[in-house]
């Protein structure tokens, strides 16, 4: 299953780490010719750079965790001015380190980050202190606003990603401690989250496209926004199927989003801006809804005899996965000699 | 081009190589070209073949046990019909061949799902006939070592070497007859696994055969750090054993000290000073650290060395979940574990200042060559 037999010449076989060792495990070349090949390919002359972002980020993590877990241990010791003002003092300063460093440059845009999390954990604190009756919804809105203005001039992926967590949770909290929609309406989160993070997914690939923000050409963006919208939109496609007789006009309606953002999904990941894992990830998603619908139908027709139920479920699955493969290696290869 | 890429191409490696000595004719050339010719499918089309083999063998045990075929309470049966599901699996494989046809997915994918669904009858069958978790591990273990060198798919190799780990570590840890030497056991094969993981892992020599394992002994070592960073008590109601996380560390600082020098090119470039200065940060990251946030670090580095993005992935995910799954451990305080935290972020912070104050976080040269 995990190979495939293929016929190359040497040119097209790419010189990697893999070939090298691959070389030296089968007794090919010496170790010292190893050590020659491994340094021509990967010349390592970023190694103090790459261990020093390491550090930066680990460490900030580790402190900002930190501080977190010092406060949610509510020490009695520490007096609510001394609190407030603590974390007063560090979001201060993380923006002022931010702007002394420049967002152009990684410290500053960690500092920056740093300063988000501190805004949260303020906005906790002063509720655990006051106990301000809030619900937890207003906490995360504030959260995110106050974070947005310096989320607009990061220029950093990581800082939009965690505005858009905090965003996304905000909206859930609203929707069940205030919103308090009707039994028919509850399912509507689907479309407004679907619309939230499929909206940053397409604004992600407009500027990409345009070539404006270099920051936000890494890959890893693609592909967390592409699962997160997937599933969001999975999820009222799969309870539609479950229960049709039960779904409310939200899960329709949540449905028809979910279906709609799988189409666009595959179209342009397919043709507009190919992305085999994107799209891979938009198969699976298929597969699942395919699944979903098959089982379902398995299940009325054989609800009495289930020896034929689950067999035919599993010889569907069988051929619905090894078509969804199929489908796959076809087009990573006319993917490949579209951009040769 | 990803950075993982190089602008070389096996023509070009093999030029310079003969240009330096160190190959001579064309016996390299055959070699790579028959080597490539089995070309390793990506790492989605394997998820996705392990979605669909897990859900389809769900389905089939589901119906064989609705049929009467296997019944849960006759082991021997059990046993029996797992051991021909693992055969018509090596039968299904060898049918399929290599081509790239309809007929070759179809049957790979059905033969993995018979696969799965042939461990899992096995396993089932001889737990029930031990009545032990040791006996779940004894049966994962003699189906893995058969099926290993017959059954050559990376994903069946991965996943089972790593059940066997797993079940060797849940077993030491809540078995009720090993009461009163649980730390010496989960301490001795925490060291079993780091040293088998380091071999595999760091050594030219291991075969591809082995990358399934190498990873399974990766993926178990984050498994067991995340057990110490979720519970300090392990063991049945009533009866629960301290395993204090100091010689976890302790042997995680030494591999991290291990990995540094050996990343370098070799243990004596360990006097060199940047790498003196990392080693310390290790050690001081030992005395007072979490298991967890060592081998964050230490994936991190590895993968990097290595080129693997995979493990530079793991080490990535595995540091926000030991946060979480630490938030939650109940036998230490969160004033305890936020110092850690804290003491940790400040070494780490330290060790970059330093970096910057000496100039080596600079691109260019190689610290170490600095």
């Amino acid at each position: 299953m995990d190979t495939e037999k293929h016929s190359y010449t040497l040119e097209q076989i790419p010189a990697n780490r893999g070939l090298v060792e691959e070389l030296y495990s089968h007794g090919k070349i010496t170790r010292e010719a190893r050590e020659y090949a491994l340094n021509l390919l990967y010349p390592h002359n970023q190694w103090g750079l790459w261990i020093s972002r390491l550090l930066l980020t680990i460490g900030a993590a580790l402190m900002l965790s930190g501080v977190v877990y010092l406060f949610a241990f509510n020490w009695a010791k520490i007096t609510p001015a001394m609190k407030l003002s603590s974390i007063q003092f560090g979001i201060i300063g993380c923006l002022i380190g931010a702007y002394f460093f420049s967002l152009q440059r990684i410290t500053g845009q960690v500092l920056l980050l740093s300063g988000s999390v501190l805004v949260g954990v303020f906005m906790a604190v002063f509720g655990q202190i006051y106990q301000t009756g809030a619900d937890a919804y207003q906490l995360f809105m504030m959260w995110s606003l106050f974070a947005l203005g310096w989320t607009l001039v990061s220029n950093f992926a990581v800082q939009w990603i965690f505005w858009l967590v905090i965003t996304n949770i905000f909206i859930v909290l609203w929707w069940e401690q205030s919103a308090l929609p009707t039994k028919e309406m509850k399912s509507m989160i689907f479309t407004y989250m679907a619309i939230l993070n499929g909206s940053a997914l397409a604004l992600r690939e407009y500027f990409t496209l345009e070539k404006a923000y270099e920051w936000l050409e890494a890959r890893w963006t693609r592909v967390v926004l592409t699962i997160a919208t997937l599933l969001i939109m999975l999820i009222p496609i799969v309870m539609w199927i479950g229960e049709p007789g039960r779904a409310t006009k939200s899960v329709m309606l949540s449905g028809v989003v979910g279906l709609i953002g799988h189409g666009a999904a595959y179209y342009f990941y397919r043709y507009k801006l190919p992305d085999m894992w994107s799209l891979a990830a938009t198969v699976l998603s298929g597969c699942i809804i395919v699944e979903s619908v098959g089982f379902k139908i398995f299940y009325e027709m054989f609800r009495r005899t289930h020896s034929i139920m689950f067999l035919l479920m599993g010889l569907m699955t069988l051929g619905v996965f090894t078509y969804a493969i199929i489908y796959l290696r076809k087009t990573a290869k006319e993917m490949v000699a579209e951009h040769v | 081009m990803s950075k993982y890429m190089t602008k070389y191409n096996a023509a070009n490696l093999l030029e310079q190589l003969n240009r330096k000595g160190f190959v001579a004719g064309s016996c390299l050339s055959d070699f790579i070209i028959d080597q490539q010719q089995e070309k390793k499918l990506p790492l989605y089309l394997r998820a996705l073949a392990g979605v669909g083999a897990f859900v389809a063998s769900l389905c089939f045990i589901r119906f064989l046990s609705e049929v009467g075929i296997i019944n849960y309470k006759h082991e021997t049966g059990l046993i029996i019909w797992g051991l021909i599901f693992v055969a018509g699996a090596i039968g299904l494989q060898q049918v399929a061949g290599h081509d790239n046809t309809v007929k070759h997915s179809f049957f790979m994918q059905y033969s993995f799902a018979s696969m799965a669904v042939g461990k899992a009858l096995f396993v089932f069958g001889i737990g029930r006939m031990l009545d032990s978790g040791w006996g779940v591990t004894l049966a994962l273990l003699v189906i893995t070592c058969i099926t290993y060198h017959i059954y050559r798919m990376s994903i069946d190799r991965f996943l089972s070497s790593f059940a066997v780990l797993f079940s060797i570590s849940v077993n030491i840890l809540w078995d009720r007859d090993i009461g009163g030497s649980r730390e010496l056991l989960f301490n001795g094969f925490f060291l079993l696994q780091f040293a088998c993981a380091a071999i595999l892992l760091t050594h030219g020599k291991i075969k591809r055969n082995y990358i399934p394992l190498s990873y399974a002994f990766a993926f178990s070592l984050c498994a067991s750090v995340l057990y110490l960073s979720s519970h300090s008590e392990f063991g049945y109601w009533g009866h629960k054993e301290l395993i204090p996380p100091a010689f976890i560390n302790m042997v995680l600082a030494g591999g991290l000290v291990a990995l540094f020098g050996w990343a370098a090119g070799g243990i004596e470039k360990l006097k060199a000073e940047p790498l003196v200065i990392a080693s310390i940060g290790a050690v001081l990251l030992g005395l007072i650290s979490a298991p967890g946030i060592l081998l964050t670090i230490g994936l991190m580095v590895l993968g990097y060395a290595k080129h693997e993005k995979l493990l530079i992935i793991a080490g990535a995910l595995l540091m926000p979940v030991f946060i979480f799954l630490y938030y939650y451990n109940i036998d230490i305080s969160l004033l305890q574990k936020s110092g850690i935290l804290i003491g940790s972020g400040i070494v780490l912070l330290a060790g970059r200042f330093y970096l910057k104050h000496k100039g080596w976080d600079e691109g260019g040269v190689s610290c170490v060559q600095k």
